[in-house]
């Protein structure tokens, strides 16, 4: 009987993903491999090859409806420098359109592209054109691809409830778009940045933008959702000087302080363990240093050159901040948390998954041959 | 000829050189042969707080006041005459702002009526600059969008103006020339009443070419209908005829609607980073030759902005009032993309195929 090494890391991580361990935060298999341009005839078997590390895109998606939760952060017409988005906050479109074809060569029953933008109810195909990207591209990487703005209502009648395993940090409960909850898979597509009140942007902190703002956005209703979003998040979620409408479940404790370095971390290890993430994919090939966008002070274009992923999004974001050059058992005080509580330790804390280096395995490309010290970039 | 104010007076010049000093009154066959145009406000952005913030519109970005559109009407109705812009100064006005008056005249074609105050010199650079460049404004617009309408109503006027704050790029249509017609996705109807029967017609059957038509409230079209956009959709052959579920009144929701319907994939020009600007894209009557017109209704200098055009432009020239210099160009995805130095108060890209 013949056994690959793509069935030795599934039947590998699959039992690892519920392994106990050094405080009973899960592990799981990452996988990281070297890429320097976004070349598609390149990337697709660089790609394919990251997957193997993880034991194959198959036995995550086969047969299954995938949601793909990319990154567009800010708005489309705002530009770092003149470097298309791509190029610096956004997930890149040939990453995506990559990640579509094998997910659909791997035998997905449906894929369906997320993404809650900025301060629109429009459909995300048009965001991506404001753009500049092309979202027929992705239509043809698959057999049956969607869209879905999940910033708002969408196509359902009603928002999906999400309970946060031991109660939450921040709230106990989070309403999102349908989509988060009508997927067999979930993906977080995500960039490697650095995020000024978060510390670090990953699988994680991408998945704050599931949360819709017709909730917990600036122009949320009072009492009950608005019926389309308007503005960014900085109200409720950073600043905490409202709650979000009252139709949904209000803040565990609004004595807590009203500080976004405290807030913003505790909202993303909420969510990622409401919606637990399958399979955690980060872009580190072009992105930029100093921050999350082009809004903030002292930002810069730099090149990781570098592909990640794992189906554990704590062990996945550990090795993406150490590849970064910081210490993922790191916390407030120690950089990438100098002013902010460590994301990855609140995941921890609610049981997704360790960011205990040591009880990580790494296939593919190492962490030693791929450290890129952001800082210094 | 450059009309001036002075005193109570408007006064002109017989050419930009002869600005500020040279100035004569006006001969009444002149003045008949003006159009002034209204209305009309002073250029610039609204809300500019002393911290260099802005107010913004729905969408966040800041909320210009330009005569542009003002001026594209004007112009289709009284094609062929000279059309002076009236705008008063508002009180204690910047040296530059006298400057984007001119620009924001003077780029669709217009003259301010020039207020004294300001740099005489940079006024005067301005006007001669203008001068040198009429051909610009008597090349056509470029978009994709064709509007055929009387602009009686506000909503009508004001849905021009708005399309250009969201780079919705427009073409003004005399429906007594279908040739005009050439190169759109679509057509917009943008008049109170539906149009007659043969008119509806003619535009049906350019429609079924697999493009948009768009009616007002009330239009009657057969068929089956689907709801997209505050609109009903009418599908027939390769046509997608819309009519709004109600009467329009809300011109930043109807320029949205049409937008979505249309769909940003036939925008002819992006702007990055390019919020305080409104571009003006005209091009010569051979397709071969274009100028995107920049003016920017902040006190500061762009930073970062890029030009992206649908077109594989093989050259660009940049044109301020003080200098014209090569510029870069990308390929990108469809057409090309140019970054862009720094913006003042005005800059014109020339772009060749």
């Amino acid at each position: 009987m013949s056994f690959s090494r793509r069935d030795f890391l599934a039947s590998t991580a699959a039992a690892a993903m519920f392994a106990p361990g050094a405080k009973g935060a899960p592990v799981a298999t990452v996988s990281m491999a070297r890429a320097r341009t976004y070349n598609p005839v390149g990337l697709t078997p660089t790609m394919e090859r990251l997957f193997d590390g993880i034991g194959g895109l198959g036995r995550i998606v086969k047969n299954k409806t995938v949601a793909i939760k990319v990154n567009l952060t800010g708005a489309p017409n705002l530009r770092m420098g003149h470097y298309p988005l791509g190029w610096a906050q956004w997930t890149h479109p040939t990453v995506l359109g990559v990640v579509v074809s094998l997910m659909d060569k791997a035998g997905a029953k449906r894929i369906r592209i997320l993404e809650s933008p900025w301060s629109t109810a429009d459909p995300l195909e048009e965001y991506m054109l404001e753009g500049n990207w092309e979202p027929m591209d992705f239509v043809r990487a698959g057999a049956k691809v969607e869209f879905e703005n999940t910033n708002y209502l969408g196509n359902a009648k009603k928002y999906s409830r999400f309970a946060v395993p031991k109660g939450g940090h921040l709230f106990t409960h989070y309403d999102l778009n349908h989509s988060y909850e009508d997927c067999d898979v979930f993906c977080s597509l995500a960039k490697l940045k650095e995020h000024a009140t978060a510390g670090v942007t990953l699988s994680m902190k991408n998945c704050f933008g599931m949360t819709p703002c017709t909730i917990y956005g600036d122009g949320a209703g009072v009492d009950e959702p608005s019926v389309v979003p308007k503005g960014g998040r900085g109200t409720i979620f950073h600043a905490g000087k409202r709650g979000p409408a009252k139709s949904s479940v209000q803040e565990k404790n609004p004595g807590s302080p009203r500080d976004d370095k405290y807030r913003i971390p505790r909202a993303v290890a909420d969510l990622v363990a409401a919606r637990p993430i399958d399979l955690a994919i980060v872009d580190g090939i072009e992105s930029m240093a100093g921050g999350e966008g082009p809004w903030i002070k002292g930002v810069r274009h730099c090149s990781p050159g570098v592909l990640i992923a794992g189906t554990n999004c704590v062990n996945t974001d550990a090795v993406g901040t150490a590849v970064m050059g910081f210490d993922p058992m790191a916390d407030r005080g120690r950089a990438p948390f100098e002013i902010c509580d460590s994301t990855l330790r609140l995941a921890e804390e609610l049981g997704v998954g360790s960011r205990d280096l040591s009880r990580i395995e790494v296939a593919g490309l190492q962490i030693a041959d791929a450290r890129f010290e952001i800082r210094k970039s | 000829m450059i009309p001036v104010r002075r005193g109570g007076e408007i006064l002109v010049a017989e050419r930009a050189a002869d600005f500020p000093s040279n100035l004569r009154k006006p001969t009444a066959a002149e003045l008949d042969s003006v159009v002034d145009v209204k209305p009309v406000s002073w250029p610039g952005v609204q809300g500019l707080h002393a911290d260099g913030s802005v107010a913004t519109g729905p969408t966040g970005q800041p909320w210009v006041n330009s005569n542009a559109a003002s001026i594209r009407i004007a112009q289709f109705k009284n094609s062929g005459k000279q059309l002076w812009v009236g705008s008063m100064p508002r009180s204690s006005p910047r040296a530059e702002e006298f400057v984007l008056a001119v620009a924001d005249a003077a780029q669709c074609g217009a003259q301010w009526i020039v207020a004294e105050g300001g740099d005489a010199k940079r006024v005067q650079a301005a006007l001669q600059f203008f001068a040198q460049h009429r051909k610009w404004t008597e090349w056509e617009p470029v978009g994709a969008l064709g509007i055929v309408s009387d602009f009686e109503a506000p909503i009508e006027r004001e849905f021009l103006n708005l399309a250009a704050r969201r780079g919705l790029s427009t073409r003004i249509l005399d429906q007594r020339k279908p040739q005009g017609l050439a190169g759109l996705k679509a057509l917009f109807w943008l008049r109170e009443k539906p149009p007659d029967e043969k008119t509806l017609r003619f535009f049906t059957q350019w429609a079924e070419l697999g493009n948009l038509l768009l009616l007002p409230h009330g239009s009657k079209v057969d068929g089956a209908a689907t709801e997209e956009h505050g609109h009903k959709v009418y599908k027939a052959a390769k046509a997608r005829i819309a009519v709004p579920l109600e009467v329009w009144a809300d011109p930043y929701a109807l320029v949205h609607q049409t937008h979505l319907l249309l769909s940003r994939r036939y925008d002819v020009m992006r702007l990055w980073n390019g919020g305080s600007l409104n571009p003006y894209y005209t091009q010569s009557a051979d397709e071969k030759r274009a100028v995107i017109q920049l003016v920017n209704y902040t006190a500061r200098s762009t930073s970062n902005v890029t030009l992206g055009l649908d077109k594989k432009f093989r050259k660009a020239r940049l044109h301020t009032f003080e200098d014209v210099r090569e510029l870069k160009i990308e390929a990108a995805r469809t057409g090309v993309e140019i970054p862009l130095p720094p913006v003042g108060v005005y800059a014109a890209i020339e772009v060749e195929l």
